[in-house]
């Protein structure tokens, strides 16, 4: 049934065309065989190609068109020689035999390379002992420090649970930070200096279990202090040598204790466990040195997952006490440290907007709070975003410890992870003296 | 210094965008995974963010037509696409035969090993048979039997059986010790560096390839293209020395339209690296034919393994799905990660299935590894076409399709054929509603008839359906309305009599995409569906 909508105009139509209808009729009829439907006839034929885009749009796309051929030329190159299959392979192959190259750049630290040698593997000898243990290194950053160093010990001793090793190491930090003691100290009054350490040191312990275990050390350093070539900062003599104990060196002895839990499902993206870590340390200064100290420190972080594993809630706690025994004194650079990014060959405790090394004090408390979850997932590969807040300040004595002086830190982060195991992360962070920009292979805890 | 040469590395980046290319010869066309990558998920997704006029028709959703349709809003055969099923049904033997130039390797003497390449415990070589034609063989894995070879083989019978060109692939069982190593052969392994292959290293690969009862191995064979490769042909623009190649390519419905039939048969991996153009000699004329090729990232199946459970929903690196899980702070779960979570975060336990399966499926939200521009550019009309090219499968063909793949377990089979006959339905359902799904017309006697696809494969009731016709004037201005209950329209002849051409808009129902129908006094002049 068809419904009119328009009378008149079916009307009108319907009689003054009849005639010529019945004839168009009869021509429909002679239609009725269907054309070939798939039959190349167009509309607007023949067929023209057209350009892809309007002129102005290729204008504004020519800067990414620049990257583009190269780019393209590289990938290409890279894909036909397999060069990132021959570079894995050497990585793998030489790290199965005992060699580890590294490499990386930071921003403060500048080009840094290493070589670490795993000489039982290096000589064959891991497959007829796997527990034995002898390793050299050698690391450089352009800006910022050398070290070398071997240890030699057993990961398990004569198949127990015991272990023990000793070390002998060389490192020269070329600019280490210096902004005073304690929570007031100031920016401007910031200077460099260099800092040389040679460290002999034994360890050994047990393993109750694959998640505790305990470890007691024992440590002499020669420690020698010397003004940096830094021409940007000022020299630590700024500060004076009746201020600082320390200024001229050390040679100091340790005996410390380190008690480890340790429950994470994975060490670099934890989903769920924890840490906790108890140290107590005893330093002695040998020769002219006068300096005597305890240190205790509790370390511990709990991964919390927030309904998925996906989603992290991650909290970090800290807290750290040097303490004079019998008149002697701490070495400034053995003071506690916070400020900056925990990158190779710092000791700073992460508080990112702020400076590396940025306070010093006997006395540290820190919390680090992170939200990690993930946004994006591909195969092994994941990219987590990382919201995080810093809470920490340095001080004397307990009795000194004021909350007005807790120094704030957030800001936001975005980690790459392989297989879970962390690859690069990218983080801003923003407090009272600026903001600071990180590109960093580790993170905070 | 940088000044210096400025001016010649700009002259040298903008020759490939400028200059036509050499009219003598086709050139070979490199591509492979990382350029695809760098180009579709970085270039590209950065470049078209600036394209004005693509800004332009998203914001007036004015969308760009497909440039090859013809006056019956259909793609006519090319070196592309040759309308197959849709057009005329392929008989089973037809079907499950796919394109087939013999039936497979010949196997009455020894397969000689030519290359071959590595990949982690996957092996795949180049051999030569009997009567002296190359095929490439690749083997499963051992977790995941018979999973990437039926893959391979079942998808390359549904793209043919749509209308793309395909090599020749068979499953295969090879007798070990067929398989001989010629002089000079040499093979890349996974250190990326090229080896020599002797015979005693590919017996010790060999032992990673998993070997049936009767000790034979399990391969899909692909039979190597006759013509000359050309390399890879692009989903975006045109090869401008090919007198054949006018449109750009990302205006083609068909190339489009492989987003549809990749979500169908779940092919995943379906991009420029997967193409190929071969030169080859036709009845007397030779021209570039474009092929799709690898098809083992079908089904459940992708990298010899079960697929990983992201793929189908998100693109290699998503934008999208990454700012939506950033600003929900990760408590947005995506559809995959809800996929993954109800099914215990683990594969089909049918080894041959992999992971296939349609919950968390969408038909509008289907997404291949690379964001080609071509596939988002598919308007209403290219998806309506590629839903009615699906839907000429019946329950029957699909069966008869898969069991190419040789499973061995009937019940991994069936799983597989129920998840495509649902898959092809729920892509109908999509397409037929959010396209016109008026077909097939056709004046007979004063009427013009059509067929509503989506009455007749059942998703509509024709009881309740009933069509809005209104008659254009030239000028394209609305005249008369009428409404009709059946499929077929009087035509007044007073339509055509006053200006010798007359429109019809039809609307299956109130403000649905139309369909425009010109008629004059032959009949149908063209038929065109709202894009």
């Amino acid at each position: 049934m068809q419904n009119t909508k328009n009378k008149t105009i079916w009307a009108n139509s319907f009689f003054k065309g009849s005639i010529l209808g019945v004839m168009l009729l009869a021509s429909f009829s002679a239609f009725a065989e269907a054309p070939d439907k798939y039959a190349p006839v167009y509309e607007k034929a023949p067929l023209k190609a057209t350009a892809l885009k309007d002129p102005v749009s290729y204008l504004f796309a020519l800067p990414f068109e620049l990257i583009r051929w190269p780019m393209i030329q590289n990938l290409l190159f890279v894909e036909k020689y397999h060069l990132d299959q021959k570079m894995t392979w050497i990585y793998t192959y030489l790290k199965n035999h005992g060699i580890t190259p590294s490499a990386g750049y930071s921003p403060g630290g500048g080009v840094q390379a290493g070589l670490k040698l795993d000489l039982p593997r290096l000589t064959d000898l891991k497959s007829s002992y796997p527990d034995f243990i002898f390793d050299t290194w050698m690391n450089y950053g352009s800006s910022s420090y050398f070290q070398t160093g071997t240890e030699i010990g057993f990961e398990k001793i004569a198949g127990t649970d015991f272990f023990a090793s000793g070390l002998a190491q060389y490192e020269r930090k070329f600019r280490e930070d210096f902004y005073g003691i304690g929570p007031d100290s100031t920016r401007g009054d910031g200077v460099a200096y260099e800092i040389e350490t040679t460290t002999l040191a034994g360890k050994a312990g047990y393993e109750f279990s694959p998640s505790l275990k305990t470890t007691f050390h024992t440590k002499y350093r020669n420690v020698n202090v010397g003004e940096s070539d830094d021409k940007d900062k000022g020299q630590l003599s700024y500060f004076g040598p009746a201020r600082l104990t320390g200024y001229s060196g050390d040679r100091i002895l340790t005996f410390a204790g380190e008690l480890k839990h340790d429950t994470r499902d994975f060490i670099d993206a934890p989903t769920k466990g924890g840490y906790q870590q108890l140290y107590l340390g005893y330093d002695e200064g040998l020769g002219n040195s006068n300096a005597r100290y305890l240190t205790y420190r509790v370390d511990a972080a709990q991964y919390i997952k927030v309904g998925s594993p996906r989603r992290i809630f991650a909290l970090r706690g800290l807290m750290e006490h040097h303490d004079e025994v019998n008149g002697g004194n701490i070495p400034f650079y053995d003071l506690s440290k916070l400020g900056g990014y925990a990158a190779a060959g710092q000791q700073s405790e992460t508080l990112r907007s702020y400076a590396n090394n940025r306070f010093h004090g006997d006395s540290l408390l820190l919390f680090n709070l992170e939200y990690r979850y993930a946004i994006w997932e591909h195969k092994e590969l994941q990219l987590d975003a990382v919201p995080f807040f810093d809470v920490g300040q340095v001080f004397d004595e307990f009795s000194h410890f004021q909350m007005r002086d807790f120094k704030e830190s957030y800001g936001l982060e975005f980690r790459v992870y392989v297989a879970r195991t962390s690859l690069v992360n990218i983080s801003i962070a923003h407090g009272d003296e600026g903001t600071n920009f990180f590109v960093r292979t580790k993170k905070a805890f | 210094m940088f000044k210096k040469i400025a001016p010649y590395f700009l002259v040298l980046t903008l020759l490939p965008i400028s200059a036509p290319a050499a009219e003598s010869n086709y050139r070979k066309q490199q591509t492979v995974p990382y350029k695809d990558l760098y180009e579709q998920n970085v270039h590209s997704e950065a470049v078209n963010q600036l394209d004005l006029s693509r800004q332009a028709r998203k914001l007036f959703n004015k969308p760009l037509r497909s440039a090859n349709v013809n006056i019956f809003d259909e793609v006519a055969d090319s070196a592309f696409f040759t309308n197959r099923h849709a057009r005329s049904a392929l008989s089973k033997e037809q079907l499950v035969r796919g394109y087939a130039e013999n039936e497979g390797p010949d196997l009455s003497g020894d397969l000689t090993v030519i290359s071959g390449e590595i990949n982690g415990l996957h092996s795949s070589y180049h051999v030569k048979d009997a009567r002296g034609d190359t095929y490439l063989l690749k083997f499963d894995s051992a977790e995941s039997l018979e999973l990437s070879t039926a893959a391979e083989v079942i998808g390359s019978r549904f793209y043919y059986a749509l209308g793309y060109n395909v090599p020749q692939y068979t499953v295969a069982a090879v007798a070990a010790g067929k398989l001989k190593v010629s002089e000079g052969t040499k093979i890349k392994d996974d250190t990326g560096f090229v080896k020599a292959l002797t015979q005693d290293r590919l017996d010790e690969y060999l032992l990673f390839a998993p070997q049936s009862e009767d000790g034979s191995f399990r391969v899909s064979a692909t039979k190597i293209i006759s013509g000359e490769n050309k390399g890879f042909f692009s989903f975006t623009g045109r090869r401008k020395n090919d007198p054949d190649d006018i449109v750009n390519h990302r205006d083609r419905r068909e190339i489009r339209a492989l987003t549809v039939f990749s979500a169908w048969v779940n092919n995943t991996d379906i991009g420029e690296s997967n193409t190929l153009d071969a030169l080859v000699t036709e009845n007397g004329k030779t021209f570039l034919k474009h092929y799709l090729i690898d098809f083992n990232s079908s089904l459940g199946s992708a990298h010899r393994g079960a697929k990983p459970p992201m793929y189908g929903h998100e693109y290699t690196a998503d934008f999208g799905e990454a700012a939506k899980a950033f600003f929900t702070l990760g408590f947005w779960e995506k559809p995959w990660q809800k996929r993954w979570r109800t099914a215990d975060e683990k594969a089909s336990d049918k080894p041959a299935v992999g992971y296939f399966d349609n919950r968390e499926f969408s038909a509008a939200h289907f997404k291949v590894q690379l964001p080609y521009e071509a596939f988002k550019r598919l308007t209403r009309a290219d998806g309506f076409w590629a839903a009615k090219q699906i839907m000429a499968f019946s329950d029957d063909d699909i069966r008869v399709m898969v069991s190419a793949g040789k499973i061995s377990s009937k019940e991994s089979e069936e799983e597989i054929v129920k998840t495509l006959i649902e898959r092809r339905d729920l892509i109908g359902q999509h397409w037929f509603s959010v396209a016109n799904p008026l077909d097939d017309f056709k004046v007979e006697g004063s009427k013009l008839v059509f067929k509503d696809l989506a009455v007749q494969v059942g998703f509509e009731k024709s009881e309740t359906q009933s069509y809005e016709v209104t008659v254009l004037n030239s000028k394209g201005k609305a005249g008369q309305k009428l409404n009709v209950n059946l499929p077929e329209i009087n035509i007044d002849s007073s339509w055509i009599q006053n200006q010798n051409t007359s429109t019809l808009e039809i609307r299956s129902r109130d403000k649905a995409p139309f369909v425009r129908v010109k008629l004059d006094s032959n009949g149908i002049v063209s038929v065109k569906h709202q894009d």
